[in-house]
């Protein structure tokens, strides 16, 4: 990207579409002032913004103001503490990795006893699957891949990639590299990434020109589409209390992936409500760009988070569906600060409880 | 005397310094404009047409302000007919410059029109900038306005006095000045002079860079082979 910044008008096209400029109303959380202030130096005001790029989707030149958030994040990251320490944790399991190896098997082996279902681990497969801590990201998943009879196998690591939220992308490139090594060593052909929005995005836009292959990416949301389309996987049961599906920011606009999962939403809920905006357009819950991952942030993020909890409350619905993991937490967080009452869960993971 | 001078020097002259302002002042500032090095990044959805079509809707995207329209319609009227309006009036100009004859009463009927509407939207503008955009507006900013509205208001003056200059153009090459011997011309050519010096090293060059950066956004192929999907 060139300096866009420069072909900044200031026309205010972006005001009323930055939802921490619309919740805060303060100066520097306008994205031309927001802009103007990273132009210069690396501000704090950079781990204020979500990096969400909704205002470039507003803007009529396409102005970056989360490329400028991202170098300036770089420069300025010993100031997200916790970001750091977490990359730090993320490269430990690789160094360490015949440690984490003995801890991360007895962890797989009690999940398969207890929901009873088959999780190859360390078989070399055409697939790998790249989860999240938390048995939600894994079981869902691989109750879909047995059905379907993949030949697939579980990662030994997790797909975020906490440096991505730093700017820092040489770090990031790192952490992916441990996944690399392994899929390599696996033979495995495509990479199937669990639902999160950042990692997600890292795979898709980075992986090629990092390492120079070309693996098939997908998301499990387009993987669980496709089975419900081919008759692999059919839905029994359905919902009835109203669902709505808020589009992560790093999935939707940044990486594509919009149609999918209510593709997927369909199959199983008779009363699905769209919020407005949606899509592309979809407002950032508050909790995007590692926000979630800085504890010094809960308060800032609970202001960001208001028009998205106006946006819920708007539908009524139940369920609001994601398929992000930092929105997921941020969501769940909205519910108590705004006292709101709805459930949180993943798009594959409710599917899989009408499998 | 002393304005007879002026008109030569401020029509015959300051043209090429304006000039040369302006073509150096571009490539320096297409040059900074690239060299500074930041990720880019694609948003989705993707045009998913290929070749004429796509060039059509990549222009018609620039060129009728789809983002503006979609979020701010009052913004929208005003920025677009500003602009548009602007357009006409530099293609009447360079149409006057070449010494083109069209019927008379139509030309004067849509400079009228035209100036009425640049300088109404124009002021718009400003009012609606101060009135709403003042947190983010800059010294820059008025003074682009005003310097527009200066140009817009000089230009009218000459437009309701029948001030013309048919054939500049080729009077500039050909050596053979034209004499019209009107402050209020030296006034406005000197005004319009220095908005076209000025424009590429403010806010203005949003008019050479805006077809570059949504290119880059919005339409380059955001392929990394067969790991983005191109189609959306
Ligand atoms: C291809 C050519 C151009 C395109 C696509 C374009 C597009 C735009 C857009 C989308 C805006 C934002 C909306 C607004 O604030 O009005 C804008 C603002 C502006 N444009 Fe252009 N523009 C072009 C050429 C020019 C030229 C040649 C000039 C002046 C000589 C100009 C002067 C301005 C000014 C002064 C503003 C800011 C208005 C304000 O302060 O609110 N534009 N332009
Ligand atoms: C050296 C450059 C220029 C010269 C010598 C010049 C000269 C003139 C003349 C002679 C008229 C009167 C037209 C008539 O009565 O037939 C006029 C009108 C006008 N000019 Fe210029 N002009 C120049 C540049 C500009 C520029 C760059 C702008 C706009 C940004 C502009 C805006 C206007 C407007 C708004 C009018 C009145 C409406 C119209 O007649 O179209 N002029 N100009
Ligand atoms: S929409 Fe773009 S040009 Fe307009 S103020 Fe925002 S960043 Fe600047
Ligand atoms: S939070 Fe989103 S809309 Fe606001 S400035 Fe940051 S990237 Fe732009």
């Amino acid at each position: 990207m060139p300096e866009s910044a420069a072909l900044c008008v200031r026309c205010g096209n972006c005001l009323e579409n930055c939802h921490i400029y619309l919740s805060t109303g303060e100066w520097k959380h306008a994205p031309p002032n927001r802009l103007k202030i990273l132009r210069k130096k690396a501000d704090f005001v950079a781990f204020e913004c979500n990096g969400c790029r909704r205002c470039t989707v507003f803007c009529p030149f396409s102005v970056e103001v989360s490329a400028y958030v991202s170098r300036a994040r770089r420069e300025i990251k010993n100031e997200a503490k916790a970001l750091v320490e977490l990359v730090e944790i993320q490269l430990e399991k690789g160094r360490n990795f015949e440690k984490h190896k003995q801890m991360y098997e007895a962890a797989i082996r009690f999940l398969e006893k207890k929901h009873n279902v088959k999780i190859p681990l360390n078989k070399k497969a055409e697939i790998l699957f790249v989860p999240l801590q938390g048995e939600h990201t894994i079981i869902p998943a691989a109750k879909l891949f047995n059905l379907a009879k993949e030949d697939w196998t579980l990662s030994y690591f997790e797909a975020s990639n906490f440096a991505f939220f730093l700017g820092d992308m040489e770090l990031a490139k790192k952490v992916s590299e441990r996944i690399f090594r392994e899929a390599e060593g696996l033979n495995a052909e495509k990479i199937i990434v669990t639902e999160c929005g950042h990692a997600y995005r890292v795979f898709k836009m980075f992986w090629r020109e990092w390492f120079g292959r070309d693996f098939e990416i997908l998301n499990i949301v387009e993987v669980a589409a496709d089975y419900l389309e081919k008759g692999i996987v059919e839905v029994k049961g359905s919902l009835t209390e109203p669902v709505t599906y808020h589009d992560p920011c790093q999935a939707a606009r940044n990486s594509g992936l919009i149609e999918e999962p209510r593709r997927v939403i369909e199959n199983f809920s008779e009363d699905f409500r769209e919020m407005r905006p949606n899509k592309e357009r979809n407002f950032c819950c508050g909790g995007g760009g590692g926000l979630v991952a800085i504890p010094e942030m809960k308060d800032f993020r609970m202001i960001a988070g208001k028009k998205k909890a106006e946006q819920i409350k708007e539908t009524e619905a139940k369920y609001v569906l994601t398929i992000c993991e930092n929105c997921r937490t941020q969501l769940k967080d909205l519910r108590e600060h705004y006292n709101l009452n709805y459930e949180v869960s993943g798009v594959v993971e409710l599917l899989s409880k009408f499998i | 005397m002393l304005q007879v001078y002026l008109e030569e020097i401020v029509l015959y002259k300051l043209p090429f310094v304006t000039a040369a302002i302006f073509f150096v002042g571009l490539f320096y500032r297409i040059y900074k404009y690239l060299s500074v090095k930041l990720r880019v990044f694609p948003v989705f959805p993707k045009a998913s047409k290929s070749g004429l079509e796509k060039l059509f809707e990549y222009f018609s995207d620039v060129f009728l302000f789809k983002t503006i329209f979609s979020s701010d319609k009052f913004l929208w009227v005003l920025s677009w007919l500003f602009h548009v309006s602007l357009f006409v009036i530099l293609l009447g100009h360079l149409r006057m410059f070449l010494g083109i004859k069209v019927d008379e009463n139509f030309t004067s009927f849509l400079g009228m029109l035209l100036g009425v509407i640049f300088l109404l939207t124009l002021l718009s503008l400003l009012v609606r900038r101060v009135a709403k955009l003042r947190v983010i507006s800059t010294a820059e900013d008025y003074f682009a306005l005003i310097l527009l509205l200066s140009v817009a208001i000089s230009g009218m003056y000459l437009r309701l006095n029948d001030v013309s200059l048919d054939g500049y153009l080729l009077s500039l090459i050909s050596g053979e000045k034209i004499v019209v011997g009107s402050s209020a011309l030296v006034v406005h050519a000197l005004l319009a002079q220095i908005l076209v010096a000025y424009l590429p090293f403010g806010k203005l060059f949003h008019s050479i860079g805006v077809f570059h950066s949504n290119y880059l956004v919005r339409w380059k192929n955001a392929r990394v082979r067969s790991s983005v999907r191109e189609v959306r």
